[in-house]
């Protein structure tokens, strides 16, 4: 009796040690292959071949596939003692990272906890929206759902060879950032190297020329014909997807509409918590547009952050003295702001991208702009450090 | 293979062999059956490694003929061969599954107490022919016809399939709840050796030492059968076929002829030597010939290990040495037309500087090597550069020759080195 109690209580701590994957049952190569893997790991090798040789059938450049294919053929002979048994080591490693992601993507389950962070508030004719995690090597497409996001499809993607802040041109570094997707390059105008076309994003945005970030052409794009897919790290600085799926995703995207964050590491919250965050948000920037309605000038410029920099250069003292100027000859002032978006950018410190619509009227002066603004939170407080016109593009 | 279920593997059958004075009646019987076994294991070890380099319809057809490692039942009764290969017949859907007519052939041939030798022979035989599917019908067919046999091949296929399960959560920094393996016992057989089976491994290999004190434990543990894995263990490294196929890449591992060929005649070459040991066979002689033996393969292994230890890898000298090695390689293979080897030093990594792609090259530089009725390549002034990451440089005069050209160029080459070999990535002119 003892002995089966000890048993029992060994239970959980077996199912606590093992990497339990959550079998994908759809019937994308990448689910072939997790099949298959996860077979392989059940020490069925016969039944994982079946999988790897379905996929392979279909897809027959996934590199990935075919070394799993060849440790599959080593294992009766006890040849199989490590990954990539079949290959040279020289080119395991590249896609030994490439199925650790792939199957990471069926045991990590932060993703499925609830709404990417970031996403707070966009312009109701936005109805999807866009993360890229490089630290997962995963694309995350999000539809609209109330107030928060559902997810709608996530694809491996291959991101920049290093990893770190994006500084300069060939740095071979994939931007972190809130970006938006531009017009497509059609697949004619490009070589067969960007596969089935590509997606330029906005990268360097006003926050990364403000921070004096060099370089251009980012693109979303897909692969060359001789590989299905790519390993994680392999670009240089562009995120790559695979045809099939870049086709799906190409569909899906509206340029100069959809938000593309890209982070190293994303993070997602529960609903609940997204909408806490999101309320505390709009809540700063609504008690900053009443502030300037208010035409009190203390009020209005207790929103801006110490560090901050005007569209056209100025510093805060600058700044406040041509507001407090301004101010003092209006009578009445109205500003109304509409087509909101408001998207948390992955940098170390906390802070949001906001986009809007300004319609501002007052005694003397009308004017409706697009207006761009940086938030950052200063002794716990939300504040502007940046301010100015939304670049024409 | 010093894997541990070789050596499990092992130590089960020295107890078989050699801890029960009474059973010298069985003596030849047992020698026999477990000769058969490390030899068809062996052979089917090789069989299924050159199996990588099959094609893709042709390995899938081993994979649907062979019997389930999943499906650990063991028939109870003896499956005869000749049924077996009809009833494969049946659910063959594409011609490559169906067993050559040879193997059917020779179906009747394999009956009674030699049948295990009778198909082992058979597999010989076609293995040292090249015809790998039928070695592997044969053997495969050598198995089944004891269901002790079967049930050991299972077992060791279970520890083999969960020890590469183990291999990938390793790799793929998965977590393994993954404990234990559920392994069959042997099934009633006719030999009276059924208490055996039910010890565990490590009693059996706790015993060893106890029974047989005096010996050294290779000697305690295969008494019987002295030479078999001491020869197969020597012969191994040659006999193995590469995994790495080198010049391909992951795409399409090609066929490698000539070491394939080999394969099956290292097997020939165990089983000869063994019939003339068997024949010398006396308790004493084998305990000597085994303890000379292994004195003799420690000797090589300081021996190489010696040597490697003198040629420092780094030394620029011994660098150029090897590349001006495998130039001649290069220079030979391309003179004689040889598009193998010529296109085997060329390293997976390579990129034609063209923009070519890889499989397009390689049949451009085949169209090449073989149109003109002679070659004649030669090489002068090589200049050694080291590169980034280990990589070396190397330029020359190249004079290339044909009975229709004559061209002289300075050219360079970026070579790496892949599992000790020099491979080359670039190619180019010389600027």
């Amino acid at each position: 009796m003892k002995r089966h109690l000890a048993l029992l209580a060994l239970v959980p701590a077996l199912l606590g040690a093992d990497s339990a994957l959550d079998i994908p049952q759809d019937v994308s190569p990448e689910a072939g292959l997790v099949r298959g893997i996860s077979e392989l790991r059940e020490a069925r090798p016969e039944s994982a071949l079946g999988h790897i040789d379905t996929v392979l059938k279909d897809k027959p450049t996934f590199h990935l596939a075919r070394l799993v294919r060849g440790d599959l053929l080593m294992v009766r002979g006890g040849l199989l003692q490590k990954f990539g048994r079949s290959l040279p080591a020289a080119q395991v490693d590249p896609l030994r990272q490439e199925a650790k992601a792939r199957v990471a993507r069926y045991v990590d389950s932060a993703w499925k906890k609830g709404v990417p962070g970031y996403f707070l508030e966009l312009p109701g004719e936005i109805t999807s929206a866009v993360l890229v995690d490089i630290q997962r090597s995963r694309l995350f497409f999000y539809r609209r759902e109330g107030n928060g996001w559902k997810l709608d499809g996530d694809w491996y993607t291959t991101s920049g060879r290093l990893t770190g802040e994006k500084t300069f041109e060939g740095d071979e570094r994939t931007p972190i950032g809130a970006y938006q997707i531009q017009i497509p390059i059609p697949k004619a105008k490009l070589t067969d190297f960007y596969g089935s076309g590509a997606f330029p994003l906005d990268y360097p945005n006003t926050w990364d020329k403000l921070k004096g970030r060099k370089g251009h052409g980012i693109w979303i794009h897909g692969s060359p014909t001789n590989t299905y897919s790519r390993p994680p790290r392999a670009s240089g600085g562009c995120v790559v997807m695979t045809n099939p799926d870049f086709e799906v995703l190409g569909k899906r995207l509206v340029p100069g509409k959809t938000p593309v964050v890209v982070a190293d590491g994303a993070h997602w919250l529960e609903p609940a918590a997204f909408e806490t965050s999101r309320k505390e948000f709009l809540g700063a920037l609504e008690a900053w547009r009443k502030a300037w309605e208010s035409r009190d000038a203390d009020r209005y410029l207790a929103c801006y952050g110490s560090a901050f920099r005007s569209g056209t250069g100025q510093n805060l003292s600058e700044w406040e003295l041509q507001k407090r100027k301004v101010n003092a000859g209006k009578k009445w002032v109205t500003v109304k702001l509409s087509s909101l978006s408001a998207v948390v950018v992955p940098e170390a410190q906390q802070l949001i991208q906001v986009d809007f619509q300004q319609d501002y009227k007052s005694n003397n002066l009308e004017n409706n702009m697009r207006k761009r603004q940086y938030w950052t939170r200063e002794d716990g407080v939300w504040r502007i450090v940046y301010e100015g016109d939304a670049e024409k593009r | 293979m010093k894997s541990r279920c070789t050596t499990l593997f092992r130590t089960i059958f020295s107890r078989h062999d050699c801890t029960d004075a009474k059973q010298s009646a069985f003596f030849p019987n047992l020698e026999r059956f477990t000769e058969n076994w490390g030899g068809m294991r062996k052979g089917l070890l090789l069989v299924l490694s050159a199996g990588l380099f099959m094609t893709s319809a042709a390995a899938k057809t081993k994979r649907k003929s062979a019997p389930r490692a999943s499906s650990r039942q063991h028939a109870t009764n003896k499956s005869v061969p000749a049924k077996d290969a009809a009833a494969k017949k049946t659910d063959k859907s594409d011609k490559a599954e169906v067993p050559s007519r040879a193997v059917k052939s020779k179906a009747g041939l394999c009956k009674g107490d030699s049948t295990v030798e009778c198909w082992n022979a058979l597999a010989v035989n076609y293995a040292k022919q090249g015809r790998l599917e039928d070695a592997r019908q044969a053997m495969e067919a050598a198995f089944r016809t004891d269901p002790r046999l079967n049930a050991l091949r299972s077992n060791l296929e279970a520890v083999y399939a969960s020890l590469a399960g183990n291999a990938y959560d390793s790799a793929l920094g998965l977590k393994s709840g993954r404990k234990a393996v559920d392994l069959a016992l042997l099934p009633a057989g006719t030999e009276p050796r059924r208490r055996v089976a039910r010890e565990t491994p490590a009693v059996v290999a706790a015993a060893v030492p106890l029974l047989k004190p005096k010996e050294e434990p290779k000697a305690a543990l295969l008494p019987a059968v002295p030479d078999t894995f001491v020869k197969v263990a020597a012969v191994e490294p040659v006999a193995k076929v590469k995994p790495a196929a080198p010049r391909d890449s992951v795409v399409k591992p090609l066929v490698k002829r000539d070491t394939v060929r080999v394969a099956p005649a290292k097997v020939a070459k165990v089983v000869a030597i063994r019939d003339t040991t068997k024949a010398a066979i006396k308790a004493d002689t084998v305990k000597v010939a085994l303890a000379k033996a292994a004195r003799q393969a420690r000797r090589d292994s300081v021996a190489a290990s010696k040597a490697k230890g003198k040629v420092k890898p780094e030394d620029p000298k011994e660098i150029r040495r090897q590349i001006g090695e495998m130039l001649d390689r290069w220079a030979v293979a391309w003179s004689g037309k040889n598009v193998e080897g010529y296109l085997e030093l060329y390293s997976p990594a390579f990129l034609p500087s063209n923009g070519m792609d890889r499989q397009k090259w390689e049949a451009f530089r085949r169209e090449r090597l073989l149109a003109p009725a002679s070659i004649e390549v030669k090489m002068e002034s090589l200049k050694v550069e080291p590169e980034e990451e280990g990589r070396q440089a190397v330029s020359f005069l190249q004079t290339y020759k044909t009975e229709a050209v004559k061209l002289r160029s300075r050219k360079r080459l970026v070579l790496e080195r892949i599992g000790g070999n020099w491979m080359i990535v670039a190619e180019g002119e010389a600027k």
